[in-house]
C-alpha cells in the first residue's frame, strides 16, 4: 500500500528563504524575551534541567515494569500502568481520601485561620500573640506526627484522655479506629486525627497570610464604611472579605499543593491502617515507589497525581487572576 | 647539568619503575597475607571506613556498644545506623537499586529485605573461600548456627549462593503477667470452669477466653487480656500467621518455607480454614488492648510494661525491657516467658494439627554487591566478627543479645541464665518502686536468656513457621493486613476479607 505524498511537505525551502526563516524566528524570540528575562536566562535554564530530566524519566518509567535485580532489563510494557490504576482499589481510595483529606483540611484551617488573623489583627499585644501562634508551624511535620501519637495513645495519651473523657469520641481508641466518622460515606476517626494534626500544624500559616492581607485592606473604605453605617459584620462582609479573598485563594493554593505532597503525619500516626482508612494518594505513591519498589506502577501514580495538581492549581491561579483583574478593571 | 627534556625522561622512567614494581608486587602481597597470621589479617584494611545500616534492634544497640573491640582488633572505622525497620527496606532499596554501596554491609531480615534484595548482596562463599582473609574459630557452616538459621536469612529461591550471615533472631515467645494470673486465678475459674494458668497446652481459644475476662472485669491494676501487634506491614503479618499457623498448621502457600519461592502460585486465602482463623482472630483484637491494630512490636511491649495488658506475645529481645524495673511494671520477676499459644481443635476445619506457631524474623548480616571491592572485604570482616561465638557471647552477657549461634546457647552460665530459679542476678545501686509498695532490688544479668527455653523449643518444627519467603513480600503483607484490618473493624465479613486477600494476591504474583 503507497500513500499520497504531500508535495507541500516535501519540497525543500530554497537555501536563502531558509536562512532568513531561522533568521527570523531568532529575532522573534531575541525580540520577545526582555532583558530581564535573559538574565534570569541561567536560573530557567538550570531549573528546566533538574525538573525536566527527572520528569521525563519519570515518564519514560511509567511505561515499563523497572527490573528489580541486577542484569535484568526493563520490560516495556506501554500503559499498563496506568490501565491497573483504574482497577486498583488502594488507588481509587487514594484519591477517595486525598480529596476528602484537602476539603476536611482546608476548610477547617481558612475557617480557623481566618478568625485567628481578625482577632490578632490591631489587637492588644499582636505581635506576641502572632509569635504564639505561628510556633507549630515550626516545628517539623514528622515531630508533630510523633506529638500527636504521644496525644492519641490509649496508655498515656493526654489528648485521648481529654476527648473520652469529654465524651468526643466514642470506643476505646483514636488511631486505631476505622469506623466512620459522623455519617457513612465520611472518613473514618484515625483520618479525622490525622486530618487534626494537619489543622494544628498548618493553621497558623493561614492566619499568617490572612493576616498580611488584613493589613493591606485600604483604610479609606473601612472608614468611609464607618462612618455609612455599616456594623463590624457587614464592613466584614461588604469590604474586608473582598479586599482579602486573593490572598485567600493563594493560602488555598500553597495549602492544596502541600497537601498532595503529605506523607510525613501519616507515615508516623497510622502507616496508612487501619483498614486503609488514612491512605490518602500520596502515601501510596511512597508505599509503591520506596516500599514495593515499583518503580514503574509509582511513576504511573506520579504522573497522575501531577496533572491533577496542575489541573487544580491552574483553576485556582486562574480565578485569583481573574479576580485580580476584574478589580483592576473595576 | 640536566637539561628540563632529560629531567622529565628520568623522573617518568623513575614513576614507571615505582608503578611497575608495584604492579609486580600486588600478588606477592596477596601470597603473604594467605600465609599470615590471622592478627594480620584482621588488621589488613586498617584506615577503612565503613557503613552498616541496621535495624534499632536491642541486638544491634548492643554490639553498638561494643564496637571499639571491633575496631582495635582491625583498625577498621564502622559507622552504624539504627533505624526502624521499613526505614532500613527503604534506605538499603534506594542504595542497592541505585547501585551506590553506600552501605558496604546491610541488616536483611529474611523476608521484608532479604527476599527483596537478596540478588544485590555478596555470595559470602568468595570470602570464605579467600585466604587472605580471617577465619572465625566455629567456621560459618550450616551446622554452627541454631535450626537452619543460615537457610532461613542466607538462602533464597532454591540458589546456592549464601546472602547473608545469620546476626540475630526475633522469635516470638509468650509473655504474661504471673502475679496477675496467680490473683485472678479463682475468680477467673468460677467463672470460667478452668484455673487462671498459661502453660504450653494453653489454646488461642483460652486466651479469648482471658481476653474477655480481663476486658469484662475492669481491674484497677490491668485493663486487657492481650496486646497484639496488627499494624499494617511486616508486624500484622506475623501476628495473625502466629494464629492461623497455630490452627492447623495452615500456610499462605504449599512451597518450602526455607527457601521460599519466585512463582508462588496461587495462594490458599479464602479457604475455609483461612476463613475461620479471620472469624477468631475478629474475635481475639475485640477483646485486645484497642490500639492493637495500629501497634506494632514496640507499641505492644509499651502496653505491656505499663501494665495495660496481661499478655503480650512478643519477640524474646524485649525481654531486657520488660526485666528493667525502670521501664516496666511487669518486671521484679512477675512476666513468665512460654511458648505461644497452642491451636485449638474447635478452630480447626478438618484434620489440621494443633501447634504451638511462633515465627520469626531471623537477622541476617550481608556485604552490599555495589560497594567498593576493599570495602566489601572489610564488611565482610565485620559479618564474621558480629556474628562470631565470642562476639555473640560478649554482647549478649554485657549488654543483652540474641545469638543465633548453637554453642552460645550451651555455654554453662548461660543455659544457668534460662531459668529464673538459677539465673545469675545483678544488684541495683538504689531500689526501684514499680508499683506502690512493690521494690525491686535485683534484676537478672542475662534477661534475654529466660527467653531462651522457650525460643529453643519453638524453632522446632512442627511449631516453627518461617515464610512466606516470596518476592513482593512487602507488597503482600501490606494487601493482607489492611484486609484484615477491614475485617477487625467490620468493614467486610471474614469470608469477603479472606477473598480479597486471594484476589489481589494472586494477582500480584500474576496466577
Amino acid at each position: 500500500m503507497t500513500y499520497p505524498i504531500d508535495e507541500t511537505i516535501q519540497t525543500p525551502l530554497p537555501a536563502d528563504q531558509g536562512a532568513s526563516w531561522f533568521k527570523g524566528l531568532f529575532a522573534r524570540i531575541k525580540g520577545a524575551l526582555s532583558f530581564d528575562l535573559w538574565l534570569m536566562m541561567p536560573t530557567i535554564i538550570v531549573l528546566a534541567i533538574i525538573t525536566i530530566y527527572p520528569f521525563f524519566w519519570m515518564l519514560v518509567m511509567s511505561f515499563k515494569e523497572v527490573a528489580m535485580d541486577p542484569g535484568q532489563e526493563d520490560i516495556w510494557i506501554g500503559l499498563y500502568n496506568y490501565i491497573r490504576l483504574f482497577d486498583d482499589e488502594s488507588f481509587l481510595n487514594g484519591v477517595k481520601l486525598l480529596i476528602w483529606y484537602f476539603f476536611l483540611c482546608l476548610s477547617i484551617e481558612m475557617f480557623l485561620g481566618l478568625g485567628v488573623a481578625i482577632l490578632v489583627n490591631k489587637a492588644k499585644f499582636e505581635n506576641f500573640f502572632t509569635i504564639i501562634f505561628i510556633m507549630p508551624m515550626m516545628v517539623a511535620p514528622i515531630v508533630v506526627g510523633y506529638l500527636f501519637r504521644f496525644l492519641y495513645n490509649v496508655s498515656f495519651g493526654w489528648g485521648f484522655w481529654f476527648l473520652k473523657s469529654s465524651g468526643l469520641i466514642a470506643g476505646d481508641t483514636i488511631l486505631a479506629n476505622a469506623q466512620p466518622w459522623l455519617l457513612p460515606f465520611m472518613p473514618s476517626m484515625a483520618f479525622m486525627a490525622v486530618v487534626m494534626a494537619d489543622v494544628w500544624e498548618w493553621t497558623p500559616l493561614i492566619m499568617l497570610i490572612v493576616l498580611a492581607g488584613l493589613k493591606a485592606v485600604p483604610q479609606d473604605q473601612l472608614e468611609a464604611a464607618r462612618v455609612d453605617g455599616a456594623g463590624p459584620i457587614r464592613t466584614f462582609f461588604e469590604v474586608t472579605l473582598p479586599n482579602i479573598k486573593g490572598v485567600l485563594l493563594i493560602a488555598l493554593v500553597v495549602r492544596f499543593m502541600d497537601n498532595v505532597r503529605m506523607i510525613d503525619l501519616i507515615y508516623v500516626l497510622t502507616k496508612g491502617g487501619p483498614a486503609d482508612t488514612t491512605k490518602i494518594l500520596p502515601f501510596y505513591l511512597y508505599n509503591v515507589s520506596f516500599k514495593y519498589f515499583e518503580f514503574g506502577r509509582g511513576a504511573a501514580i506520579g504522573f497522575i497525581l501531577l496533572v491533577f495538581t496542575i489541573i487544580v492549581s491552574m483553576f485556582l491561579v486562574n480565578v485569583v487572576f481573574k479576580k485580580k483583574e476584574t478589580t483592576n478593571n473595576v | 647539568m640536566l637539561t628540563r627534556r632529560e629531567m622529565l625522561k628520568k623522573v617518568g622512567f623513575g614513576g614507571m619503575v615505582l608503578v611497575g614494581g608495584s604492579i609486580m608486587k600486588l600478588p606477592l602481597m596477596k601470597t603473604q597475607l594467605a600465609h599470615a597470621s590471622e592478627s594480620e589479617k584482621w588488621r589488613q584494611f586498617a584506615g577503612s571506613k565503613i557503613v552498616f545500616m541496621s535495624e534499632d534492634t536491642p541486638p544491634t544497640a548492643a554490639i553498638k556498644s561494643k564496637v571499639k573491640v571491633f575496631q582495635d582488633l582491625t583498625g577498621i572505622e564502622i559507622e552504624i545506623i539504627q533505624e526502624h525497620l521499613d526505614i532500613v527496606a527503604e534506605k538499603v532499596g534506594i542504595d542497592v537499586r541505585g547501585k551506590k554501596g553506600a552501605y558496604a554491609c546491610f541488616y536483611s531480615q529474611d523476608k521484608p529485605i532479604g527476599a527483596q534484595f537478596n540478588a544485590h548482596a555478596i555470595d559470602l562463599r568468595t570470602f570464605e573461600k579467600d585466604p587472605t582473609l580471617p577465619k572465625v574459630p566455629d567456621g560459618v557452616g550450616d551446622d554452627v548456627w541454631l535450626s537452619r538459621f543460615l537457610d532461613i536469612t542466607g538462602r533464597f529461591f532454591g540458589e546456592s549462593k549464601i546472602a547473608a550471615y545469620p546476626y540475630d533472631n526475633a522469635v516470638a515467645v509468650m509473655m504474661y503477667r504471673k502475679d496477675l494470673f496467680e490473683k485472678y486465678s479463682p475468680q477467673f475459674e468460677a467463672e470460667y470452669g478452668k484455673p487462671l494458668v498459661y502453660t504450653r497446652d494453653t489454646t488461642w481459644k483460652d486466651v479469648l477466653d482471658i481476653c474477655k475476662f480481663f476486658k469484662k472485669s475492669k481491674f484497677s491494676d490491668v485493663k486487657y487480656g492481650i496486646a497484639l501487634q496488627g499494624r499494617e506491614g511486616w508486624g500484622g503479618q506475623l501476628d495473625y500467621q502466629r494464629v492461623s499457623y497455630a490452627n492447623g498448621m495452615w500456610l499462605e502457600w504449599d512451597f518450602d518455607d526455607y527457601f521460599g519461592s519466585k512463582k508462588p502460585g496461587p495462594c490458599n486465602w479464602g479457604d475455609e480454614q483461612s476463613i475461620m482463623t479471620m472469624t477468631n482472630y475478629k474475635a481475639l483484637m475485640k477483646y485486645a488492648h484497642p490500639d492493637s491494630l495500629v501497634n506494632d512490636w514496640s507499641g505492644a511491649n509499651t502496653a505491656y510494661i505499663t501494665g495495660l495488658a496481661a499478655m503480650q506475645p512478643q519477640y524474646g529481645e524485649f525481654a531486657a525491657v520488660v526485666e528493667d524495673p525502670n521501664q516496666s511494671k511487669a518486671s521484679g520477676g512477675r512476666t513468665g516467658y512460654a511458648l505461644c499459644p497452642k491451636g485449638d481443635p474447635s478452630w480447626i476445619v478438618g484434620n489440621g494439627k494443633a501447634v504451638n506457631g511462633t515465627n520469626c524474623g531471623i537477622g541476617g548480616i550481608a556485604i552490599n554487591r555495589w560497594a567498593d571491592k576493599d570495602l566489601q572485604k572489610a564488611a565482610y570482616l565485620f559479618a564474621l566478627w558480629s556474628s562470631s561465638h565470642e562476639t555473640q557471647y560478649m554482647v549478649m552477657k554485657d549488654v543483652g543479645g540474641t545469638p543465633t549461634r548453637k554453642s552460645v546457647y550451651e555455654l554453662p552460665d548461660v543455659k544457668k541464665a534460662f531459668y529464673r530459679e538459677t539465673a545469675p542476678m545483678k544488684k541495683l545501686d538504689k531500689p526501684v518502686e514499680i508499683e506502690k509498695g512493690v521494690m525491686v532490688n535485683e534484676v537478672p544479668l542475662m534477661p534475654n536468656a529466660l527467653t531462651y527455653a522457650p525460643i529453643l523449643e519453638s524453632i522446632k518444627k512442627p511449631q516453627f513457621v518461617i515464610g512466606p519467603k516470596v518476592i513482593k513480600f512487602n507488597e503482600y503483607a501490606q494487601i493482607q493486613t489492611s484486609e484484615i484490618h477491614k475485617c477487625v473493624s467490620s468493614l467486610k465479613s471474614p469470608e469477603e476479607a479472606c477473598k480479597a486477600i486471594k484476589k489481589k494476591t494472586d494477582r500480584l504474583y500474576r496466577v
